[in-house]
């Protein structure tokens, strides 16, 4: 009897002098996405939190206050930056559900890896959340702008990264696929970008708060040579970087309709330089919707030339056709099957030669497909291995095919028969 | 010792029962004049019959003292010739004659007393099944046992407890199939028992338990025959105890907790079903409110984003830290449980009412409590009441989680859970460990735990119960 | 009273499970493997490859247990060694298993320091700790033997959700090339390390007595030593196909970080907290075990009940801990404690056995 009310006393003292890590809802200041600049070579860093009241009130009251609030900190690493918010903002800063980093221009310049190592250290940091570069900005400019209907604008952001499913121009880099990538040899990583886009006026009358004439838009990439960003990708060479890297779940493809007189390679491939494939005159395009793809990358070593191959395998559904094509037919299928393999193989190669040219460093991964081939020759030739890829020939073969057509057959600006 | 003079032996018991005013001692004399005298307690008998066949044929028609057996037509009839005896006999009901000249008395078993009729227990009711229930008689309660297993085997073993109440106990057990060991350890812990009351079962549970200070309790009992025959017929003893209608079936597993008498009677995928809903509510109940406020106060980022931004709107404002607010929750909770029970009926609405509008809309409006919580406990409340067998360690385990969870987050919930957990795990039941079929695991228990396999499968007993007589069907042909 | 020869049966389930439970647990915590020779994508191999050193490492403590398998570890030592020898023997191993557990237990709380209470004090998590394991001590070794069977089970399943669920996150080509970038050296150098850090037979040589047939104790140590292999070298495939080979060496508690990235259609998160009850009650049955080890092994030395040590045996080691854990990370500072624990391993499981078996078979005569 004497142990038990020793052992219960010794609890009971356990207990009640406990509650050092709790932290109480209402003390919490949740925040969603952290952006990270570089101002006068001390780091800035701006919070989006939540506002609870706010959220609450949301069905009743609406106009005054907003969803969130930002606060900001300077520091000479983010963590002194993090705490100096404390003396600015009355609750804690509470990251453990922080999903997105944006990343202002000047800071990824001056190199990723040596001034984030608190976002890896810290315990309450999620190693989710997502990694993007305001493209050509600071990362406090992108912030705060919602042109979506989540009510916050962390979610608008987290949302439109998502739906990289859909639309593979750009890329979904987290903080350990960016480790990961950064820590491979033969291999660059490539992270989202974030842009303020201005929205065309659609009706004054309608839309009247200031913000809401901007949008975002995460279409491309930024190029990090080591951890240092050097360029960007625009958006569709940024899908063929994820056509080769096998990363494509869905999306379309869309290319010139091959005219059904003509024999073969007689239409022109595009040029296409912006973001999307310029049209033509009297040019008709069609696209294909991705339902699968596979690729597959190899490397060949021949007397000590080095010949980088990938081949697609693809498998799409029409999705829409233009011009003068019978898709009932099989000749026709397979004609729009070639074009589609045509414009993707063009495009993968324009993407090819911007990195080995303009870069001159391999984002695709090719350095670990050598690895894998040739171990015993990767040791000597690893630290070489961006100039080797720069000078690198290239070879794509792409085979698409056709496996569905829709609720219709033929376009319907063809007379069937005709 | 009975004395020869009916006014001695009238004077003894007079003095033996203190002259208590419910005690009959009615003399008379017979046609052929031999003094007699009929001693019986009020209330006890059927004093129709006793005024019929007993005293009618003794008066008229007795010749010689010899012959009253013969007069008295009477199965139920003992020659008595001590007086304690014969005293254990008035006090059960039976009716003593004596004689004048004669050395010994008579007992007639002519007991009849006020009692509730047969009906359907409300603590465990059925949809499907067998409505009846024991009830406070223990004899009734026998004949309910014998109906539902009409074999020779059945074997009840009757003694009596309790210095004051004389209280009757019946340990009832199949000869053959019981377990030997089990039996002699209930004989021999129930012959220890030496209390000057037993008022209902619940006191023998308390006397023979194994683990007189756990929580759990680890002695079944059941209000209904078709559970107990049940029981019994997997090898465990059960004691009938007179004066309540609760029996008691020994040895007890923990999955009994979250086993109905129905779950055999329906469909074996629905009753699985249920099982695995009711294992489940166990768990919600005793851990749902610990782990909240855990969740809330230590791992905000375990929690999913939407949901934490919710629950941080409903808690601005609120003035109590979550743990308080929850453990005030869960104690007003307790409360009106209580008072639910404990009203009459007519009131009983009312309480719910009140319930209703303190836990729920005024609170929340009122800025008091936020409306996560009192989700939370209406969630436990409600998984409560899904495992009433195991309501009591259910409760105080809720509260001791609560604690831990709020000091020392999942962690301490966690200790918690492992605690719980070794406290069922290496408790024994009479012998049998009390987390049986899952460990030490047994393949043949396991048919009949969390999942319930079609009858046809339950080809042998439970083999650590019943170690005798294990096969219960010939296997079903295959194919 | 609660000795161990006389007591509890613990069946083949029971003893399989809770030694793949001790083995695995390591994996599960902080993954001493993700930074052993050869360093990279062939660590899981190295592991599986380990078992055969394990094998020939356990060899001299294996043959004792079968020829006196109705003694434990503590017993025969003093059997075989005479009275005095034996005794002194028998301290030394006690104050190995101590320095186990304690290195355990002290892991186990600076994990929760750094991942879940920062600015709680050591002494509260580790003494909440030790009232559990104190608890399950006290029930005996069938505690330990139930509270395993019952748990394991879960846990195991746990971590085939975690890997399951985890699937998107995979790159299995971080695996390859196998076998092409590590020399044959560092393979077996790694494996050899992992062999020497297979405590688990001296809790075999400790349970030999009680098992219900004593015939299974090579089957249960093959068994159980080949599954948790393969349960090891999972979890590294996983560990490494989700971060990569080179940041799990940078990573202190891998698995964990592992199970954060879980989720299951992108809504449902928090996969972490399930890590982390599964985690918390595997390491509390493998230190009470350890605990009741100690004081058996104790109880046997001085013929003493071996529950009276229970409680000053956790106030020592909690005042160890303390004192180690108020100065330094145990975890990310591998020296000095790490190295001891590896050469205290080699003497303990091989060496002290090794010399202990050449005794026996010279004096097996007289035996």
């Amino acid at each position: 009897m004497k142990k038990i009310v020793l052992l219960s006393f010794f609890i009971l003292s356990l207990l009640l002098t406990g509650c050092w890590n709790a932290r109480e809802l209402n003390e919490l200041g949740l925040t969603l996405v952290i952006g990270l600049d570089l101002v006068d070579d001390k780091v800035l860093v701006t919070a989006e939190v939540v506002n609870p009241t706010y959220s609450q009130q949301s069905s009743t009251t609406t106009g005054q206050g907003s969803y969130v609030k930002y606060v900001q900190g300077v520091g000479n690493n983010i963590y002194e930056a993090y705490r100096d918010i404390t003396l600015k903002f009355d609750r804690g800063l509470s990251i453990v559900h922080n999903r997105v980093f944006i990343l202002g221009e000047d800071f990824a310049k001056k190199g990723l890896v040596s001034q984030i190592d608190e976002l890896y250290r810290d315990v309450e940091q999620r190693e989710t959340a997502y990694l993007l570069v305001a493209k050509g900005g600071k990362a406090y400019e992108v912030m705060g702008i919602n042109s979506g209907l989540e009510e916050l604008p962390s979610n608008y952001i987290t949302k439109i990264v998502e739906n990289f499913k859909y639309n593979p121009k750009t890329v979904d880099t987290n903080l350990v696929q960016y480790i990961k990538q950064y820590y491979k040899m033969g291999h660059h990583s490539i992270i989202g970008t974030i842009e303020k886009k201005e929205k065309k006026v659609i009706d004054q009358t309608v839309e009247k708060t200031g913000t809401q004439d901007y949008e975002l838009s995460v279409i491309g990439s930024a190029i990090f040579n080591e951890d240092v960003l050097v360029g960007y990708l625009n958006g569709n060479d940024t899908k063929s970087v994820n056509f080769v890297m096998n990363k494509i779940r869905g999306g379309i493809i869309t290319f010139p309709t091959p005219t059904a007189q003509v024999e073969g390679s007689s239409t022109p491939p595009p040029p296409v330089e912006g973001e999307m494939p310029n049209k033509q005159k009297d040019q008709n395009l069609s696209s294909v919707i991705v339902i699968k793809n596979n690729t597959k990358n190899d490397v060949e070593m021949v007397d000590g030339n080095i010949k980088l191959k990938t081949k697609i395998e693809l498998r799409g559904s029409l999705g829409e056709v233009v011009g003068n094509i019978d898709v009932a037919e099989k000749e026709n299928i397979i004609k729009l099957e070639e074009a589609c393999s045509k414009a993707i193989e063009d495009g993968i190669k324009r993407a090819f030669k911007k990195a080995q040219k303009e870069y001159g460093i391999d984002i695709f991964g090719y350095g670990l497909v050598f690895h894998r081939k040739y171990p015993e020759e990767w040791k000597r030739i690893k630290k070489d291995w961006d100039e080797i890829f720069s000078q690198a020939d290239f070879e794509i073969e792409v085979n698409t095919d056709i496996i569905r057509t829709g609720l219709i057959n033929t376009p319907i600006n063809k007379i069937k028969g005709k | 010792m009975i004395w020869k003079k009916i006014s001695l032996n009238k004077r003894e018991i007079m003095e033996k029962f203190n002259n208590t005013s419910d005690l009959v001692l009615y003399e008379f004399e017979t046609n052929s004049n031999i003094k007699m005298m009929a001693c019986y307690i009020e209330g006890f008998i059927d004093r129709e019959l006793f005024d019929r066949d007993i005293l009618k044929p003794l008066i008229l028609d007795l010749k010689k003292v010899k012959d009253i057996k013969r007069t008295i037509l009477t199965s139920k009839i003992k020659e008595i010739d001590s007086m304690e005896n014969l005293i254990e006999d008035i006090l059960s009901g039976n009716i003593a004659i004596f004689a004048e000249d004669l050395p010994l008395s008579y007992t007639i078993e002519l007991s009849k007393w006020e009692k509730r009729a047969v009906e359907e227990p409300e603590s465990e009711s059925v949809v499907r099944g067998p409505k009846e229930g024991f009830i406070e008689d223990i004899f009734v309660n026998k004949s309910l046992l014998r109906r539902k297993l009409r074999t020779n085997n059945l074997v009840f073993e009757d003694l009596v407890l309790g210095k004051q109440t004389r209280t009757k106990i019946s340990i009832a057990y199949l000869q053959g199939i019981v377990n030997k060991r089990v039996l002699e350890e209930v004989k021999k812990r129930l012959s220890k028992i030496d209390i000057d009351g037993v008022l209902e079962s619940g006191y023998i549970e308390q006397l023979i338990e194994d683990r007189p200070y756990s929580i759990i309790a680890t002695i079944e009992n059941t209000e209904k025959p078709d559970v107990a025959a049940a029981k019994i017929l997997e090898g465990r003893v059960a004691i009938l105890c007179d004066g309540t209608p609760h029996v008691l079936t020994v040895p007890r597993l923990f999955i009994e907790g979250v086993m109905t008498s129905e779950d055999y009677y329906v469909r074996p995928y629905y009753a699985s079903f249920l099982r695995f809903l009711r294992v489940t509510a166990l768990l919600i109940s005793v851990f749902s409110p610990g782990v909240y406020v855990a969740l809330q106060l230590y791992h905000q980022e375990m929690i999913p984003t939407v949901l934490l931004i919710s629950m941080m709107g409903a808690r601005e404002g609120v003035p109590l830290p979550v743990a308080l607010e929850t453990l005030l929750m869960v104690l007003t909770l307790e409360v009106t449980k209580e008072s639910g029970v404990r009203l009459p009926k007519a009131v009983g609405t009312t309480v719910s009412i009140v319930g209703t509008l303190v836990l729920g809309q005024a609170a929340v409006q009122a800025g008091i409590v936020s409306a996560p919580t009192v989700i939370i406990i209406a969630i436990t409340a409600i998984s409560e009441f899904v495992v009433p067998a195991l309501v009591q360690g259910v409760v105080l385990y809720r509260l001791i989680i609560l604690l831990l969870g709020s000091f020392l987050g999942l962690y301490g919930t966690t200790c918690g859970l492992i605690i719980y957990i070794t406290q069922i795990i290496t408790t024994e039941s009479f012998g049998i460990p009390f987390g049986l079929p899952f460990t030490p695991i047994n393949k043949e228990g396991l048919k009949d735990s969390i999942v319930r396999f079609p009858i046809w499968s339950f080809i042998y007993r439970p083999k650590a119960i019943a170690k005798r007589n294990i096969r219960r069907q010939k296997p079903p042909r295959k194919g | 009273m609660d000795k161990l020869n006389n007591q509890y049966e613990i069946s083949y389930h029971q003893a399989v499970l809770l030694l793949i439970l001790y083995r695995i647990m390591v994996g599960f915590t902080h993954l001493p493997a993700a930074s052993i020779l050869p360093g990279n994508q062939d660590i899981w191999i190295t592991i599986l490859f380990s078992t055969f050193y394990t094998i020939l490492l356990c060899l001299p403590l294996l043959y004792l247990s079968n020829k006196f398998n109705s003694l434990n570890l503590i017993e025969y030592i003093e059997k075989i060694m005479g009275k005095t020898i034996g005794k002194i023997i028998g301290i030394f191993y006690v104050f190995f298993f101590l320095y186990a557990t304690i290195l355990l237990i002290s892991i186990f709380v600076e994990i929760l320091d750094a991942a879940i209470f920062p600015e709680t004090p050591t002494w509260v998590t580790a003494s909440m700790m030790l009232i559990t394991s104190i608890y399950i001590a006290y029930k005996g070794f069938v505690a330990v033997a139930r509270l395993g069977e019952f748990i394991i089970p879960f846990i195991l399943v746990m971590i085939l959700l975690f890997i399951i669920l985890g699937y998107k996150n995979y790159d299995f080509t971080v695996l390859l090339p196998i076998l092409k970038d590590s020399k044959f050296k560092d393979i077996n150098i790694g494996a050899i390390d992992i062999g020497l850090r297979y405590f688990n037979i001296l809790i075999l040589t400790m349970i030999t007595p009680n098992l219900k047939d004593k015939k299974d104790l090579n089957k249960i140590f093959f068994r159980s030593l080949i599954y948790s292999m393969v349960i090891a070298s999972i979890i590294v495939i996983v560990v490494h196909s989700t971060l990569g080979i080179e940041y799990a060496k940078h990573v202190n508690f891998p698995f964990f970080t592992v199970t954060r990235m879980v989720d299951f259609g992108e809504t449902i998160q928090g996969f972490d907290s399930l890590y982390l009850t599964s985690w918390i009650v595997g390491n509390i049955i493998k230190i009470s075990g350890y605990l009741y080890f100690i004081t058996v092994a104790l109880g046997q030395i001085t013929n003493i009940d071996n529950r009276k040590y229970i409680i000053p045996i956790s106030v020592v080691i909690l005042i160890i801990v303390l004192l180690l854990k108020d100065n330094k990370p145990i975890l990310a500072v591998k020296q000095p404690t790490q190295n001891i624990i590896t050469i205290m391993a080699a003497i303990f499981i091989f060496i002290l056995p090794l010399i202990i078996l050449t005794v026996y078979l010279f004096r097996r005569k007289k035996l």
